[in-house]
Order: structure tokens, then C-alpha cells, then sequence
């Protein structure tokens, strides 16, 4: 991939020096903090914060009292006239409280945005920033089928920034921390904290946006996001209510709950129990699987590491998707697997299962639990799919 | 109670000195002036500076064909760019509808993309508003390898169905 990075043409150096001419304009002052909003309102049992944001990066944190706090500002690496000046033109945020909802509305330009903000300059060192990519995608490769514990998921979910390669930049960092990386050359960063009563109800609306709960939420919550990164704790409430369209997904626990998750980059689940997922195109990774999920899903990369000692029951439904489940033939469940023109990847042998005229679903494998002490039984139909029973080696 | 961001804004008494309505033009042009001045040891690094963020960008190899045109302006050279992405992605098309027979599926992507391309067109308002914008154009380029990447995908999934070795039989584990 990378050899295509070379295949930078004139045409293309024309490109790069016009786009980014504004950055070589460097301003010498000092950093600066410049507010936004701040607010507060008192809240009772029945209020609602209804948040309706683009191009807005949120921390939700847990407040004391019954008030939600807001406070919203810019921090500005340089105080720049021209870039303050153009950042404030292109924002737009009020908040009101009508009746007993809080209404915040946020409808900034992709100026703001903050999706694509690697922290490292990678000028700094252009031919090692080449050999980290190809390490990067390497590693990826390498790892793709590796087996997770629940344990480990959750601290990558602890440890994410969101996209992988901006976790890769800060595990190196980590790694070498007398290392020089550079600086992210972004010229200002938001700072919104909102705190909130832990059992206020949340309605969140958001477009190209980061939003990340730093505390446990079991009031229902309803999200509905394009392009956004997500982070939560826990998520436990049966009302929950997610749609979710491209962006990034992650939670440590998730009880409850209807989750529609369509064109995710990355979702990774610590756990999940007695919760409905309908999912389209995405790579989902889940820890642990619990009681009464119910799965349906179109052509996504699914990476199912382990089932709770007790989860009882568990349900998918998948055309065209990818099912990499671990660790199977040690596992203490009972599995029936169905399918349809779907191929089965197993012991290094890949085997079309399926394949008959009438288009009838077959009974493709089945696993009975051992010495008759099942922790639950899992039935799989997948049509057009692809079924990886990872190999052990990769399980340790 | 309403707040209104830029009440807040002319409060604090930012900016200081009131700006002249022709100031964007004039901080252009001294940008511009700026740029003329710059070395040619600064142009090159910060041409590394942006080869290198293009990179990240670039995780789909585009292949630019050689062009000597001194004095394309941006917006060109974005539509080559453009233009190169939407001939990979049309080329990923014709071979993924060559290996499946699946209308419904066909039907599906021929959605997908649909919608990528209508949210391309959104991005493309704001980058006429926010030109030479990085982070828009990262969304721009995002749009288009999302595209390209999913074609791919389902275009090997579809090739792994086809495995040589058909059964039947139930396995027991």
C-alpha cells in the first residue's frame, strides 16, 4: 500500500503546497482560552437534556447536585486574531430551558471539527512517520483474528482516542516517551464539559462530532448520531434507544436496549446483555456476550471473543456477514449453525456449505456442550456469510 | 435562557480593533505575500508537512498521472483527485457486480453509495465555505475511500463464498 505513496506526482505536490500554504503562517504568541457558553440550570427527576450538536467535541461528566452545568470554551495555541476571529465566525451554539427540558443546540461548521485530529506532527520526522504506517498496517493485519478476553477489550476501550490509528500514535508515545513525536500542528482544540445529574434523561442528536460519558448511565438514554465518535461507561437502562450511522461506537458494558448501528468503523462492547442489535456494514467487537441478545445483521465483520458463564440463549441472523467466533471447541455451549451459500473456515480447510438449487438453509454444524452442563445454546443463521472458528493457537 | 454566541462574543470586546469588511480579502492577500517571501527550504518542508498528512489520508493508493501544469488552481487539482478516486470506485464497481449474481445486493451498495455521495456533496458545501481546510478534506477523502474500501470488502467476501470444496453434511463438533 504504502509503494502507492510514492506515486505522489507533481500534480500532487502542486495540491499539497496550495492546500496547507495558511499553515506555514506562524504566529509566536502565547496560548489562550476563549469562552463559548457557560450556563447552568436546576433539574428535577422528570427533566430532560435534549442536545441537538455538529462538529462538537462533549465530555459528560457526573455533577454533585441537581444542576447540569455547561461550560463550553476554545483553547487556542496561539493567540492569533485571524484564527480566533475565523474559529468564533463559525460558531453557533445557544441553550435554553423550556418547561423541563434543556435545550442545547450547537451548529458549528466542519471548521471546528475535531474527527481528524492526529496528535503528532508528522513532518517531524517524514521517513520514520513512512515506516510507522507500514508498521501500523502491518500490526493491523497481523492481529485482525487475535483473540481478545473481556479484560483486555475493556482496556482498549479505557485507553481509545477513537479511531485506531490516532490509539496507535498514543500507545508509541507511551511506549517511547523520550521520543520526539511532534505536536499536532491544529491551531485550537475545544474544551465542553457538561455535568450532569447521574439520573437525568439525554436525548442526543449529533453530526461529526465526539461525544464521551464519563460516568454510568441508567436513566434511558436515546442517541442518534452521523459520523460521531461515542465512548461510554456503562449503558444500562431497557429503554435505551441507539442509531447509529458511520462513526465510532464504544462501551464497556451495555445492558438493555435497542442498538441500529449502521457503517461503523469500530465498535467495540466490553459485555452485552438482554439487548437487540441490528447492524450493516460495521466491524463490531464484543468481549462478552450475556443473557437474551438478539442480533440481525447485513454484511459486517463480527468478532464475538467469549459468552458469559450463563448467558442461556443467544440469537444471529446474518446475510453476507463475517462471523469470527473464539475459542469454540474449548467453549461449554451447545451451537447449531444454519446456512446458505456460506463458507465455513475451519482448521485451515474453507468449505462452501449450502449450495443447493432450492436455496434452503442447511444444518451446517452442530456443537453439543460438554458433560451436559451447558451455559447456553447459541443458534446461528447466516446466509452468504463467512464463518471463522478462529483456530486456538490464536486463543492464548 | 438563550445565549447567543456572538452577543457573547461582542461582550468580551473581542476582537479588539473592529475588523474592516474587506479583511478576510486583505489577510488573503497577505497570506499570499507571505507565501512569496517564504524560502524554498520552508516550501519544501511544509510540502512535507502535507505529503505526510496526506498519507494517513491516502490508505487507498490513488495513482496521479504526471501533469506539468504549473498554474492549475486547487479546486482542479482536488477534482483530479476526485476524478481518480471515482474511476477506482467505478472500476471496483464493474467487478464487484461481475462476481455476483445478487440483485438485491447489488441493489443495497447501489444505495450506499448513494448516500456517501450525497454526504459528499454536504462536505462540499461546507469546503467551499472552509477552503483549504484540512479537516474538510480529510472528510472529503474519507468519503471517497469509504466508498472504494466498501466496494472492495464486499467484493471479497462475495469471491470467498466460492470456495472449491461444496459439502452438504452437517459437521459435528
Amino acid at each position: 500500500m504504502l509503494k502507492n505513496y510514492t506515486k505522489i506526482t507533481q500534480a500532487m505536490k502542486q495540491f499539497i503546497y496550495s492546500i496547507l500554504f495558511i499553515c506555514t503562517i506562524h504566529t509566536t504568541f502565547s496560548q489562550t482560552q476563549e469562552l463559548v457558553l457557560k450556563n447552568n440550570f436546576k433539574t428535577n427527576e422528570n427533566t430532560i437534556l435534549n442536545i441537538d450538536v455538529d462538529n462538537v467535541t462533549i465530555q459528560f461528566e457526573e455533577s454533585n447536585d441537581n444542576i447540569i452545568y455547561l461550560d463550553y470554551s476554545i483553547v487556542f495555541k496561539d493567540k492569533s486574531e485571524e484564527i480566533i476571529y475565523k474559529v468564533f465566525r463559525d460558531i453557533d451554539a445557544a441553550v435554553l430551558k423550556d418547561k423541563n427540558v434543556v435545550k442545547l443546540k450547537v451548529k458549528n461548521s466542519m471548521l471546528l471539527g475535531e474527527l481528524y485530529n492526529l496528535d503528532v506532527d508528522v513532518m517531524n520526522d517524514l521517513d520514520e512517520f513512512k515506516k510507522l504506517m507500514k508498521d501500523y498496517y502491518k500490526i493491523r493485519k497481523e492481529n485482525q483474528f487475535l483473540y481478545k478476553s473481556k479484560d483486555a477489550l475493556l482496556s482498549e476501550i479505557e485507553f481509545s482516542l477513537g479511531p485506531d490509528l490516532h490509539d496507535y500514535f498514543k500507545r508509541l508515545k507511551k511506549k517511547y516517551p523520550n521520543k520526539n513525536f511532534g505536536k499536532s500542528s491544529r491551531k485550537f482544540q475545544q474544551k465542553f464539559i457538561i455535568k450532569v445529574p447521574k439520573n437525568l434523561r439525554i436525548k442526543i442528536k449529533a453530526l461529526h462530532s465526539r461525544i464521551t460519558f464519563h460516568y454510568d448511565i441508567d436513566r434511558p438514554i436515546e442517541v442518534s448520531t452521523f459520523k460521531t465518535y461515542l465512548k461510554f461507561k456503562k449503558i444500562n437502562n431497557t429503554e435505551n434507544k441507539f442509531n447509529l450511522t458511520n462513526g465510532l461506537f464504544q462501551s464497556k458494558e451495555i445492558i438493555g436496549g435497542i442498538y441500529n448501528l449502521k457503517d461503523l468503523r469500530k465498535t467495540v462492547i466490553g459485555s452485552i446483555s438482554n439487548a437487540k442489535i441490528d447492524a450493516e456494514t460495521s466491524k463490531i467487537q464484543i468481549g462478552e456476550i450475556g443473557k437474551n441478545v438478539l442480533f440481525n445483521d447485513f454484511n459486517s465483520k463480527l468478532h464475538f471473543y467469549n459468552f458469559d458463564k450463563n448467558f442461556s440463549k443467544f440469537k444471529l441472523v446474518g446475510d453476507y456477514s463475517e462471523l469470527n467466533l473464539y475459542k469454540v471447541k474449548n467453549s461449554n455451549y451447545s451451537m447449531n449453525v444454519f446456512g446458505f451459500n456460506t463458507a465455513l473456515n475451519m482448521d485451515d480447510v474453507k468449505t462452501t456449505f449450502g449450495t443447493s438449487k432450492e436455496k434452503k438453509l442447511t444444518k451446517i454444524l452442530e456443537k453439543k456442550a460438554k458433560n451436559n452442563t451447558s451455559s447456553g445454546n447459541i443458534e446461528i443463521e447466516l446466509k452468504n456469510g463467512v464463518f471463522n472458528i478462529i483456530p486456538e493457537k490464536n486463543s492464548k | 435562557m438563550k445565549q447567543d454566541i456572538r452577543g457573547l462574543f461582542r461582550r468580551q470586546e473581542f476582537p479588539k480593533k473592529k475588523l474592516p469588511e474587506s479583511h478576510e480579502e486583505e489577510f488573503l492577500e497577505k497570506l499570499k505575500k507571505t507565501k512569496n517571501k517564504n524560502t524554498k527550504k520552508k516550501k519544501r518542508v511544509s510540502f512535507f508537512k502535507i505529503a505526510a498528512v496526506v498519507l494517513i489520508l491516502f490508505s487507498i493508493g490513488v495513482y496521479f498521472q504526471k501533469k506539468n501544469n504549473q498554474d492549475a488552481t486547487l479546486e482542479a487539482q482536488i477534482e483530479q483527485i476526485e476524478k481518480e478516486y471515482l474511476k477506482n470506485i467505478d472500476k471496483e464497481w464493474k467487478a464487484f457486480i461481475n462476481v455476483t449474481d445478487d440483485q438485491n445486493l447489488i441493489q443495497k451498495y447501489k444505495g450506499k453509495l448513494q448516500e456517501l455521495d450525497n454526504s459528499y456533496k454536504e462536505i462540499s458545501k461546507q469546503y467551499k465555505k472552509n477552503a483549504n481546510n484540512i479537516s474538510i478534506l480529510e472528510g472529503l477523502i474519507e468519503n471517497l475511500q469509504r466508498r472504494l474500501q466498501l466496494l472492495k470488502n464486499i467484493k471479497e467476501h462475495v469471491k470467498e463464498l466460492h470456495q472449491n470444496n461444496t459439502s452438504n453434511e452437517t459437521i459435528y463438533l
